[in-house]
């Protein structure tokens, strides 16, 4: 219970950092890769569709906290994304690297379409894409999937293996 | 725990995951603008990392800077140029204070706190959603951050106020180039209008009638303060473009003035505008 709290809490403030550090090299870069959706796939992959939804609203309202917009609407798409992400590789094998990538790729897809739905049926108002910026998100956060998956590997590894 | 809910329990966190969701939406809406607590909270909880991260950055790039490049002439450009950010502001400041008072007295009273009433400060976040929404200071509730104080670039130029949340550190600032922000201006012709952003950059002159003469491109726009959020006098931006329509009034497109790439350097004013303008 503790390991996976510690889990938890070290991947969460890592894909902080790296958000950070990415909105600190270009504000382009926050839009084209979002790291809170990479934490939700994450758990959502390796631990099941209850950690997928939890890490969902939990993703979803620090990606919130860092807008002016309605506080709420990522944290509901991330929930949905992330129980469906769950879900479904439970039932397909989603461990081969092709079909891996166009799963996370499609579910990152359904997550950016949900958003700006739940955007505009919430504010009524058009949504920012920066130049069409924004529909490069699945794309590239697919891409760096490949790169952050290994690195939370990696911390899960780092922490004590009992508790 | 009865058997039917047991067996969809993964059904039942999802739906309480939403419906908390949704609770949290529906409490926004009688609240308007202002942020929850859980919002203020979550904002303080996560802001410092990015508070921390955005110090970490600065750092490696001034010791960068600073190891490579003359280190004493690097010191003394930094001190000018923090010592010109508070001259430039002060110069705002006092500039606004002399057209608008005549008593010596009160004017050596009010020039002796004026200094301490600009709080220097540092972008440490942009807006995730859109760029020309918001910014995050990193300057908070411990400096003496409270809402509604107005926010400066280092010319005494425009850039916003500062709203909800509010954390010990850091804390949010709406952009005047935000399409919720409303900003009462005139131009040298004393025509009045209000400035809104258009979410891209820009902002939009609204409620000039389209048989008003006195407005033209070029024209410079100032805040009036009628709004009283903003005092008067502050400079907002230009207008570059001017279009008369069928419609009752004219569409008007505003330059701001605040570069947003070369916001890292603003100034909060701690003051309330209306005691000193």
């Amino acid at each position: 219970m503790l390991r996976h709290f510690l889990k938890i809490s070290v991947t969460t403030i890592f894909a902080i950092v790296l958000f950070s550090v990415l909105t600190k090299i270009s504000h382009e870069f926050s839009l084209v890769l979002n790291v809170f959706n990479l934490l939700v796939l994450y758990f959502a992959l390796e631990e099941g569709e209850i950690y997928g939804a939890v890490m969902g609203s939990a993703g979803g309202l620090i990606q919130d906290s860092f807008s002016i917009g309605v506080f709420g609407i990522a944290g509901i798409s991330k929930t949905i994304m992330g129980f469906l992400a769950g879900y479904i590789s439970r039932r397909i094998n989603v461990v081969p690297l092709v079909r891996r990538a166009v799963f996370i790729f499609v579910m990152l897809l359904s997550e950016v379409f949900l958003w700006m739905f739940l955007y505009s049926f919430v504010i009524s108002e058009e949504f920012y894409t920066a130049k069409g910026w924004l529909f490069l998100q699945p794309v590239c956060t697919t891409v760096l999937a490949f790169i952050v998956f290994p690195l939370f590997k990696k911390l899960a590894k780092v922490l004590p293996q009992h508790g | 725990m009865p058997s039917f809910l047991k067996k969809k329990k993964n059904l039942v966190v999802l739906f309480c995951l939403i419906f908390f969701q949704l609770i949290l939406l529906s409490i926004q809406t009688p609240l308007g603008s202002e942020s929850t607590l859980f919002e203020k909270t979550v904002f303080s909880i996560f802001s410092p990392i990015q508070n921390g991260v955005s110090s970490i950055i600065r750092g490696i790039g001034n010791l960068w800077k600073g190891y490579f490049s003359l280190r004493g002439v690097h010191k003394e450009n930094k001190d000018i140029k923090e010592e010109v950010f508070f001259l430039r502001l002060e110069n705002r400041l006092i500039r606004g204070l002399l057209d608008r008072s005549n008593k010596e007295a009160e004017l050596k009273e009010i020039l002796e706190n004026i200094r301490e009433s600009i709080v220097y400060t540092r972008v440490i976040e942009i807006d995730l959603t859109n760029k020309y929404k918001s910014v995050v200071i990193n300057r908070g509730l411990f400096d003496g951050i409270e809402k509604d104080m107005i926010v400066l670039d280092k010319l005494g130029q425009l850039v916003g106020r500062v709203i909800g949340p509010i954390g010990p550190k850091e804390a949010r600032v709406q952009l005047i180039t935000d399409s919720e922000s409303g900003t009462s201006v005139h131009n040298q012709k004393d025509i009045l209008g209000v400035v809104n952003g258009n979410d891209e950059g820009m902002c939009i002159l609204k409620y000039i009638e389209g048989t008003e003469s006195g407005v033209d491109i070029g024209d410079i726009l100032i805040t009036s303060g009628f709004d009283h959020i903003y005092p008067p006098g502050i400079p907002v931006g230009k207008i570059v473009m001017l279009e008369t329509t069928d419609e009752l009034f004219k569409s008007i497109l505003v330059q701001p003035f605040f570069k947003l790439r070369s916001l890292d350097q603003l100034a909060v004013i701690k003051i309330n505008p209306n005691e000193i303008f």
